[in-house]
This record gives C-alpha cells, structure tokens and sequence, in this order.
C-alpha cells in the first residue's frame, strides 16, 4: 500500500522533476499572420525559430509560444516591459532602443527600405518621366502618421499627407488622383492585388533609404537577446538566413516581380537612424537584394 | 458726603483714563503710520534694486542662450547639406556657449533629424513639428516672421519643461524666400530660476514669471501663480529675443505679531500703559497721603483740619445756615484708668459708630480731640428738630451698650449745640458757643448723678 502511494507521488511529480533537470526556454511573440492576412510576419516566426535552432547547442532547448493577436507597435513595447511577450520586431529608432534591447541584427536586409509606390488606376503612367527626386516635388505622399518613415519622407523634402486614416489609406488612393503610397517591396505586390479595383503599383521607380528591422527584448532580457544575436550571426555565416529570407514563398513572389534592375533608383537620406545601425551594411545589403536573381 | 466725594474722585479717574487711552491710541496710530509707510517705501525700493538685479541677469543670460539659435541657423544657411557630421561639431562647439542649455535640435523641414545631446532625448527624434500643434504654431511664426521666436515653458516630448528658442533656416540668405527648416536651442527652466538667484531670495520672498504678448498685455504664467501679479512688492519688465516678460517679487513675510508692522504699536502701547499705570500709582499714593492728613486713624472719621477746613466752606457760602454738635464722652478717663487705653479706644469707636449710625447721610461725625467729638448737620437750625437728633443719639448709644468681660462700659454722652449763623458769625465763636453749651451739659447731668446718688 505505502509503496503504491510513493509511486503516485513520484509519478504527479515526475514532470516536474524533468522540467528542472532540462529548463526549457519559453519564448512568447505576437504572431498575427492569419488575422492580417499578412504572410510576412510567418518570416519573422521562422526567423526566431532560427535563431534559438543555431544556439539549441549551447543555450538549450526552448519552446515557441505564439499568440494570434493583433495589437499596435505602442502596445507591444509595453507588453515586452510588462513581461507578457519576450519577443518582437519593428523598425529601430533611437527613442525605441530606449524602451526595449534591441538585437542589432538587420532581420530584412534593409528592405522596407526599399519602396516602390502604389497609385491610384488611372495614374499608372504618372511616374514614367521621373529621373531624380525633384521629379517627386508635385506628388503628395499618404502615410500613417505615426509610421517612422512619414519622417523620412518629409526630411527629404517630400510633400506627406497623414490625415488620412490608417485602414483607409488604399481606399482613399482608388478615390483619388495624383498620390503616391509607398510600401516596402515586400508588401506591395500582396496588397495592390487584394484591392484589384482602383491601384496599382508604379513600375518606374524605387525608393531607397536605410532602414533596420530588429528583433526587441525587454530591457532586462539580456540572455535571450545575447542568444538571439549569436544564432542570427550564425545563420547569416553558413547561409541559412539568406536561405531562409529569398526561399520565403512571400519575398520570392515580391523580388521576382517587382523587376528592381529596370527601375529609376532615388536615393534618399534617413537621418533619423541610430548611429549605431551600420548604414554601409545595409546598403551592400539592399545592393545585393537588387541584384538577387532567382534561377 | 464722604461717599458722594469718593464716587466723583471715581469718575474723574474714569474721564481722565478714557482720555488718556484716547491720546496713547490717536498718538501710536499716528506714529505707526509714518513709520508703516517709510518701512515700506524702503523695502519696496530695496525690493525694486533685487528684482532690477534679476531682471538684468535674465537678460544677459537668457538673450547669451536664445541668440545661440540665431547663431546656428546663420551656420546652417550657409551650408544646408551639411551632414550629421558638420552639425555634430557645429551644435558641441555652440553648447558650450551655453549655461542654461537642456538640449539643441535640428529639424530641416519640420522634422528634428538631429538632437545634442542624443542621451535622453531619443523621444525627441523625428518629431514632426506638424503633429504637434503647441510647439508648431511658434515655428509656423519663426518661419513666417523669418526671425527667432522665443516660446515657452513647453513639456517636452523627452519630459521635463523648457524654453525654446526658435530659429528659423533659409536656403537662400539674405532673402529667406526657401524655407529649409527650423533649429531649436531648448533652455532648462529649472536650472535658469535656479541660477537667476530666485532660490536664494530670503525667506517670504517669491519669484514669479509670466509671459507678455505686450507691455501691459500678459499672457501665462510659468513661474508662481497669476494671483502674485495682482499686488507684487515690484515688477520688471524683461526684453528678450523674441519674448517678453514680466517679473513679480512677492514679499509674504507680513503676517506675523512682531513684524514692522506692529512694531510702533507694541512700543507706544507698553509706554502708555507704563505712563497710565506710574500715574495711578501717584494719585494713590497721594490719596493716602491726604487721607491720613484729614482723618483720624483710630475711627476713620474725619478730623479736626478737615471739619475746620469744611465748616470755613459752610460759612463762606451764602445764606447757609448749620448747626454744630460738640460731643463728649463722660468718663473717658475713668474708663482708661479701670478698663485700660485698649478698651478706651475700643469705647471710643464704638461711640463713633454709633453715631454714624444715628445720622443722617448728609450730616457729619469727625473727632477733633481725645474724647471729643464734632458733628456737622446742615441745613438744620429749629430748635424741636435738633433735639430731635439729640435725643436720637443718645437713644442709639444707650441702645447698644458696651460690655467688656460681662461687664457694661458706662458710656454717656455731653452735648452742647450751637448754631450758624445765631451763635456765632465766624468758626471759632460757634465751636466756643457749642464748647460752653456741652460743658454746661455735663455739669447739668453731673449735678443731677449726685442728686439722684
């Protein structure tokens, strides 16, 4: 009877007893790619499953925990201060780094950096005699307002409208002649085709900017974000980030279409970019996504 | 009479107080006053020289900062694509002017792509002038204007609140028709009050700072309360670029007991009462004087000098008519050599009581001699009423025998009457007259002791 009951004991904490012998690492990221129809953050997903693969060895195992919600970038900084979610990426700004750790990877090769414009149907040709960013003057930009890239934009002079809602940015640009929507290569093609009716996106010309995307921990977090660093290094030295990034069914869609090489090239600055983001790098980067031929 | 002589003595020592208080308080009040307002003249004009100090050293100072802006968008006019690495070194070499300074940006077309120093102010990159409507209108006036534009206190993004300095850039000096951006030089308002000497200002005193739209036309305030502009102890006007203010000391020391306020009265009124209370104590000290002098100290009646001095009174007035009683007490010198001088005088104020008993509040006992007695009854001449009072008295001292052991103390009394103006025209004669008539009484009673014996 007694040994029966030592039995039972050991087996209710035999879980238990595994767990502290191997820790397993739970890492928490908001995925929300089915509910934004948005296939991209699936990269990001398979991205951090990367990373924590490259570094299994030496850091241990760890276990992936998505939530499927969608909530803004205000919000996911408090939640990773609040300690609800370890995980996230976005654009890095200075007064981003000082809210969350950044790990100073670039996860997108510089590609929201990379823009081409969206345009109402009847403007397709509006861009065609386009040569430099003076040519840009007389167009007025849509953004959000709170996008870091509206910055960009009116840094460099150019004309941005931000009173437009956020959700109906597109529905404006089919109701309206003589805007520009930029989008980074990667979206745009996914997101004209979806509002088939009224855009369409430019074939003449593409914007560049330095631009870094980078995964944030919370501040305190230093051992996920240490691990983090080192798989991505890791994965970008024996190939499998570059693998993973042009294989990714999305960005193999985008690049193939959107025909870079024959496009006008205006370069723009991004004085708003930490000091810290190598800008060379991401330029040879960005050089090299251009040049990126697919067999 | 005694009474009626101590209740108006009463009432001028009541009149006399009144208008004594009247002329400490009329007298104080006064001095109080020129005091008050020669006190406060000084201090305001002391005050004034503190706040002009002030006000002086705001000017240098803040004007040193704020012309910093004017300095850099001068620089950044002639070389707009300049780079981070230009105005890196540009923006350090201008910081060090500064003594106030929190932080200095660079926004070309609105937007601040460029912030010294970085550290602490990363919430400040890439604001866009243009969704922030407080801080955008002052640029919009920098640009239009095409001159520095001081706005301020501001809560800044980064926290904390400032002043800006807002300067804008032109692409094309001197003809600012191309606006390039603005460039903003923020001061540390904590640190400027700090340094402009207001902590050290004495305890009571407070700064407050308001801005102007105009020379009488205020705007709001940022240091203090509005309430300390309704009646500062001095104001002052600062002229800055691009700004005016107004300064306002505010002295709130004035409340306590011992301030300058009350410091003449607390003087004036302990010397009046001082002067009031030595007085009093001079009065009395006479009054007792006098009393001794006129009174006797073994019946308290009055004596020989106060009822001389109070008959030649009667006399003088016209057509008085009075009467004196010259009383005796039979024995007296047995009565001290069986009893002892103790019950003698025992016996004799027994008799004065008595006596006094028996009058009328109008008459008058007083002791002009060893066992002698004078009585006063005015307005009082027939003959049927005067024995009328005779017989009284020696009714009311019959009455109250005096016993010493079981004993009773024979007391008899010898009267002789004399009236004014029948028995006498001048004092001495009446009491000469009354005199005769009491002797003449005591050898009637003694012939008629021995008959009856």
């Amino acid at each position: 009877m007694r040994g029966l009951i030592l039995l039972l004991i050991s087996t209710m904490f035999l879980p238990a007893f595994s767990s502290l012998a191997e820790p397993v690492l739970r890492v928490r990221y908001i995925d929300a790619s089915d509910m934004k129809h948005n296939p991209n953050n699936d990269y990001f997903g398979q991205l951090l499953k990367l990373a924590l693969d490259k570094t299994a060895a030496d850091y241990g195992p760890y276990e992936l925990s998505p939530l499927d919600i969608d909530i803004s970038q205000r919000r996911h900084f408090l939640e990773i201060g609040k300690g609800r979610v370890d995980v996230f990426w976005t654009m890095t700004t200075d007064a981003r780094e000082q809210q969350a750790r950044p790990v100073r990877v670039p996860l997108m090769k510089g590609v929201y950096g990379l823009r081409l414009l969206a345009l109402n149907r009847a403007d397709a040709g509006l861009l065609e005699s386009v040569k430099g960013d003076e040519d840009l003057r007389g167009i007025r930009f849509i953004q959000g307002r709170d996008w870091p890239d509206t910055q960009v934009l009116r840094l460099n002079r150019l004309r941005v409208e931000t009173d437009i809602a956020e959700d109906d940015l597109y529905g404006f640009l089919a109701r309206h002649r003589g805007l520009a929507f930029p989008r980074a290569i990667t979206e745009i093609f996914a997101e004209t085709d979806s509002r088939a009716a009224g855009v369409v996106a430019d074939e003449h010309v593409l914007l560049r900017y330095p631009a870094a995307m980078y995964f944030f921990v919370a501040k305190d977090n230093e051992v996920l974000a240490t691990r983090l660093e080192a798989g991505l290094r890791r994965a970008m030295g024996d190939g499998s980030f570059d693998a993973l990034f042009y294989q990714f069914p999305a960005h193999r869609d985008a690049i193939s279409r959107a025909n870079l090489g024959a496009r006008i090239l205006i370069e723009l600055d991004n004085p708003l970019l930490p000091a810290s983001v190598d800008k060379a790098e991401i330029r040879r980067q960005q050089d090299q996504i251009l040049g990126h031929q697919y067999p | 009479m005694q009474d009626s002589s101590v209740t108006l003595t009463r009432i001028g020592m009541l009149v006399f107080g009144l208008i004594f208080g009247l002329l400490s308080l009329i007298t104080v009040e006064y001095l109080q006053s020129i005091y008050g307002r020669d006190y406060l003249t000084e201090e305001r004009r002391l005050l004034t020289q503190q706040l002009a100090l002030i006000r002086a050293n705001i000017e240098a100072k803040v004007n040193a900062d704020i012309m910093l802006a004017d300095n850099l968008a001068t620089m950044l006019s002639f070389n707009p694509n300049a780079g981070k690495e230009t105005w890196q070194q540009m923006v350090t070499h201008l910081a060090l002017k500064g003594e106030h300074i929190r932080s200095i940006s660079i926004a070309p077309n609105d937007v601040i792509a460029f912030i010294y120093p970085l550290e602490g102010n990363e919430a400040a990159m890439g604001l866009d002038f243009r969704e922030r409507p407080d801080q955008f209108s002052v640029v919009s006036n920098a640009r239009y204007w095409r001159r520095l534009e001081l706005d301020g206190p501001v809560n800044l993004v980064q926290g904390g609140v400032g002043l800006i300095a807002r300067a804008p850039v032109f692409f094309d000096p001197p003809h600012n028709q191309q606006y390039w951006g603005v460039c903003s030089v923020v001061i540390d308002l904590d640190l400027l009050i700090e340094h402009l000497g207001a902590k050290e200002l004495p305890e009571g005193l407070s700064l407050a700072v308001r801005r102007m739209v105009s020379a009488d036309v205020p705007a709001a305030v940022f240091v203090g309360s509005a309430e300390d502009f309704a009646d500062p102890s001095a104001k002052e006007l600062v002229y800055l670029q691009g700004g005016l203010w107004q300064l306002a000391l505010v002295d709130k020391r004035h409340s306590s007991v011992f301030s300058p306020d009350h410091r003449v009265r607390i003087v004036g009124y302990s010397m009046a009462l001082l002067i009031l209370m030595s007085f009093l104590l001079v009065v009395n000290a006479y009054r007792m004087a006098h009393k001794v002098s006129l009174h006797d100290s073994l019946t308290g009646l009055p004596n020989r000098r106060f009822v001389l001095s109070l008959l030649e009174r009667l006399a003088s007035a016209n057509n008085s008519c009075f009467t004196v009683v010259n009383v005796d007490l039979n024995d007296f010198k047995q009565i001290n050599d069986q009893y002892g001088h103790g019950i003698g005088d025992q016996a004799l104020r027994h008799v004065a009581s008595a006596m006094c008993s028996a009058l009328r509040g109008s008459d008058m006992v007083s002791r002009i001699g060893g066992d002698e007695f004078l009585l006063v009854l005015p307005r009082l001449s027939g003959a049927a009423e005067i024995a009328a009072v005779l017989e009284k008295l020696r009714r009311e001292v019959n009455a109250r025998p005096m016993t010493v052991e079981g004993q009773t103390v024979p007391l008899a009394l010898s009267m002789g009457v004399a009236c004014y103006p029948e028995d006498g025209r001048d004092i001495s004669t009446l009491l000469l007259a009354a005199d005769k008539a009491m002797y003449a009484d005591k050898a009637k009673t003694k012939q008629e002791r021995e008959c009856a014996v």
